[in-house]
Formats: C-alpha cells, structure tokens, sequence
C-alpha cells in the first residue's frame, strides 16, 4: 500500500508537486497519468528517496519512506524511465551484483523473466540497445519478487511483442498481489492493465478515477459529417466538450443523456453520416484539462 | 555495503595496480643512479654547484647526506612518489562517489536495500583500503630497493617516518577531495577541481620553502607538513601537523556523511 499526505517538493522556488494526495491500495494497480513536468517523476523519486520533501509524508506499506528507507527498498522494485547502469557489467553480472542485496538467491526468477523478455543476459551492457537496457531494468526491479513495484514509463524502447509479455507479467504480478504504481503518459496503456488513475498536472492532482467509471460514464465522442445545414449553435447549448468542426464534420464529447442527443440528431436533415464511440482515455483527458485549468 | 564495498574494490583494482607498478618503476630508476650520484658526492659542493640555488633551498638538498640511501630517496624521489601518489589518491576519492551520479547508476544504487550512510562508507572504505595498500606496498618496494642499493646503512625509524608522512599526505588529499566530490559530480569538473587542489597546494609547499616572506604557505600545504627535513634528517613528525591533518580528515569524511546523506540526488 502507498500512502501520500500532503507531499510537497519545490526546488528553490519552482515547484515540483504541491500537496499531493494519494492513497494505493494493496494488490492495486494504480495509472499515474500526465504530460511531462507535472510531477510524475518527483513523486517517484520522493517515495524511493532519492529526494527529499519540502513537506508531508510518503508511506509504502506503513513504512515511512524517509526514515524507512532501507527497510522499504527490501520489498521494492523500480524500473526508472532512464536507464542507466554500470557499462563495464554484464547484464548477468548485475543481477548478481542486484541479487546480493536482498540476500535472496534469484537465480531462477531471473532466468525466467529474461527468458520471456528474450533478454540475453550474457552480454555487455554497454552493447545493449536502449530496449534492452529497459528490459534489464524491469528484471533487476522484479528478480526479487518485490510486494510492491513502481514502474516510471516502463514500455518505452520495447517493441510491441516485448510490451505484450510485459504487460503479461503486470497482470500476473497482480494475482499474486504485488501493488503496482504505474506512472506514463500513454493512456491506452494505463487503460490496458490499471484498476484507478490518478491525473496529474502543474504538480496537483487533477481527479483520481476508476477505469471502469472513466470507461463507462456517458462520455460519448460524436462525430457528424454533414452534406447540407446543420444547426451547430444548438449543439454549442447541449452538455458538450471540445467542440471542433472542419470541412462539413462536426466532433465534440458528448457529456449529456444520450436519448436527448439522438432527438435532437433525428430532427437534422443534413447528415450524412454519424459515428458515436466510446472515447478514448485521451480525449477524457483533454475533458479533465479543459475542465480544471485549461489546457497549456 | 559489503556486496557495494566488494564491487568497489574489485572496480578499482586495475588502475591501483597500474599506478603502483608505475610509481615503483620509477623509483627503481631513481635508484638506479644511487650509486652515481654517491660517488658524485663525496664532492657535495661541486655537485650542488651543478643546481640553482632556489632549486637547493626548494628541495633541501643541502641539507642531505647524499651517499646516505634514504636521504637519497628523500630528496630526489620522495617528492615525485608523493605527488603522483597525490594524483592516485585523488583520482580514486574524486570519482569513486560522484561517478554514480555522472553516469546516472545512482538511481539504480540508491532504489537497493542501501542507506546513503552505508553508501558513503563502503565508498571511503575503498578508498582508504587502496591508499592503505598502496601506501604499504610501495614501502616495501622502497625498503627492498634501499637493501638492494645502499651502501651504507639507514635508519629505520626514519624510513617509517617518511613512509607515513607520504601516507598522511595521500589520505588527507583523499579526503578532501571525496567531499568536493559530493558537491561536484560532473566527472571532468571534480577531476580538475582535485588536481588543482594538489598542485596548487604543492606549489604552496615550494613557494614556503623558497621564499622566508611567504612561509606562512605552509600551513595550507599538507607537502609542508611532512617534509622531508623534519622525517629524515630530524627524524620527528611534527604533532601540530599531525593533529590538523587527523582534524582535516575526520571534518572532510564528516562533512561528507552529513551532505550525502542530505543531498537531492537529481541525475
């Protein structure tokens, strides 16, 4: 479980994160979702102290992150968005060297996950392409069967079939109950493996949602191409969100009763075709942005 | 820390051994021209006739006994050892923590089951162990050497008091120089940044030497406070000296705990 209370960083007088509030459940998966800046990283490197914080506190399994520190990194993994580790290594030799401060022999964990990543562990690290290395790098943060695991963009410089397996192995590393905190900023997939996610920008947290609630609320994503008038004022008075309209399409998220919108689309006599989708996480997104702050 | 300490020595083994097989190499060439040079001296003045005399009072040269071995090594290669021994050390100290940080491992060090504490320790304890060994070794060398070459006999209490004041020199730079290095990180900055910190001092040592007026150098120059005047030709070790070099050490390694284990590490 991690728990967040009131968690500030500034540096100097820019700011990083401002009271930050955030509460993983046991066995959770949690998406940590926003551009770049907003405060994702400081909020990783705050709970595996690398930095220290202005002001609140930060727990992992009731231990304080701080004062804790060691105690804690026994039951954590850590795959960082950089990857840089020691060029004169082998890539076995690191997960030996990374074995011994658990005081755990890993042997066969490491065997395995490198196996289903297609890692091959007899090479240099220095001759590992930026994929490799990120494939390392999710070794050496599970080869101890960490309870909990934070991954900070962990799919970058994999290929499709590698994220395929990796994602599988999330989803295994969820049965068993490890708490994964999963920051990125390519929601489809957040989408794909988290239970909640947190949306965060400017160093605050915007909204903390379900998947299943962000999915299933009436969030439509209308598009309406046309071929004659239209009435496009009246759309603009409905519960709408980013309306944009180009060459004879008219798109906006639709936010209101769906009955109400397919009247109204009834009484148009200039369609000419129609696509109503669920949307994306992006475009809700951009929903929450707009909604909170603007988008910058 | 012992699996970071172990990594640490065996990182570090390489280059310790090139300097050690270097810098005694060279001193096995300065001995070489012992004999030499004795004969040469049985007729000292014509010989320090041979050098400027800044060049003499710099270095004492007339205050040797130059057909005695060790005041041989004292003057000629004891300076150069000491120096280079400097560089060694500093080296080592200045790299041995700031690297994880300029080649951003830290994040993947500090996410391990390691308080900075230990991180410090196992660090300095690495760099302590190679001063130590280099330190010993080269002794041993130099003694085997003198056996070898001398032809008269030398003291040993000198010998020992000479061998410890290299050692002291060398640690005392370590230290200092493993503090800058929790400050600076970038590799090419703190490498300048130490060597600048040795030869600036060792230039301190020359200028106190030199010239009366400036002998107020001395005491910014850990070179002044073991030279070779004091060890072998009085054959004492100045306490004063000894206590500010342990102050200089145990503040430096302190200072370095305290910053560490404070520090944002943003690589």
């Amino acid at each position: 479980m991690i728990e967040i209370k009131k968690l500030s960083k500034y540096y100097g007088k820019s700011r990083g994160i401002i009271d930050l509030d955030l509460k993983v459940e046991q066995g959770e998966v949690f998406g940590f979702i926003g551009p770049n800046g907003a405060g994702k990283s400081t909020t990783i490197r705050l709970l595996l102290s690398l930095i220290y914080p202005t002001s609140g506190t930060a727990y992992i399994n009731g231990m304080d992150c701080i004062h804790e520190s060691k105690k804690l990194k026994h039951i954590l993994g850590y795959v960082p968005s950089e990857v840089n580790y020691y060029d004169d290594m082998k890539v076995i030799d690191l997960f030996h060297y990374s074995s011994k401060f658990y005081n755990k022999d890993c042997a066969a964990r490491i065997e395995n996950i490198s196996g289903r990543l297609g890692l091959d562990t007899t090479k240099k690290i220095n001759d590992l392409s930026y994929g490799n290395k990120k494939k390392v790098a999710i070794v050496q943060a599970l080869l101890h069967e960490p309870e909990v695991l934070i991954f900070d963009e962990p799919t970058s410089g994999l290929d499709p079939l590698i994220q395929n397996e990796f994602f599988e192995i999330l989803k295994e590393e969820k049965k068993k109950g490890t708490t994964i905190l999963f920051s990125s900023h390519i929601l489809s997939e957040v989408q794909k493996v988290c239970d909640r996610v947190a949306i965060i920008k400017d160093g605050k947290i915007l909204n903390i949602e379900q998947i299943e609630t962000l999915r299933k609320n009436k969030f439509r994503q209308v598009e309406i191409y046309y071929n004659g008038n239209i009435s496009i004022g009246e759309y603009q008075t409905m519960k709408i969100k980013n309306l944009s309209e180009t060459e004879n399409t008219l798109s906006f998220l639709y936010t209101g009763n769906i009955h109400q919108l397919l009247i109204k689309l009834a009484e148009e006599k200039g369609i000419e075709n129609i696509s109503i989708e669920e949307p994306s996480l992006e475009d809700i997104f951009i929903h929450y942005y707009s909604e909170r702050g603007g988008i910058k | 820390m012992k699996n970071l300490l172990v990594r640490e020595i065996k990182k570090n083994f390489k280059s310790f051994l090139i300097w050690l097989i270097i810098l005694v190499a060279i001193n096995a060439c300065m001995f070489a021209a012992f004999e030499a040079t004795s004969e040469m001296a049985k007729n000292t003045e014509a010989m320090l006739a041979q050098y400027p005399e800044a060049f003499v009072k710099a270095l004492s040269l007339d205050k040797f006994d130059m057909t005695n071995i060790l005041h041989y090594y004292a003057s000629r290669s004891y300076i150069i050892i000491t120096l280079f021994g400097s560089i060694y050390a500093v080296m080592l100290s200045a790299c041995i923590l700031s690297k994880e940080e300029s080649e951003r491992t830290v994040e993947f060090l500090v996410s391990k089951p390691i308080t900075r504490h230990e991180i410090v320790s196992a660090k300095y304890l690495c760099v302590v162990l190679y001063t130590v060994l280099f330190n010993v070794l080269f002794s041993i060398s130099n003694f085997l050497f003198m056996q070898i070459f001398k032809t008269n006999d030398f003291g040993i209490e000198p010998f020992l008091l000479i061998s410890l004041g290299g050692f002291l020199i060398h640690i005392i730079f370590a230290s200092i120089c493993f503090l800058l290095s929790v400050f600076i990180t970038k590799t090419k900055a703190i490498i300048s940044v130490s060597f600048g910190v040795v030869f600036v001092t060792y230039f301190f040592s020359i200028l106190a030497s030199v010239e009366e007026k400036m002998s107020f150098f001395k005491y910014l120059s850990p070179f002044s406070y073991y030279n070779t005047e004091d060890l072998v030709v009085n054959s004492t070790i100045n306490g004063s000296y000894l206590i500010v070099s342990i102050a200089l050490i145990i503040i430096s390694i302190g200072l370095s705990y305290f910053s560490y284990s404070r520090k944002n590490i943003t690589a």
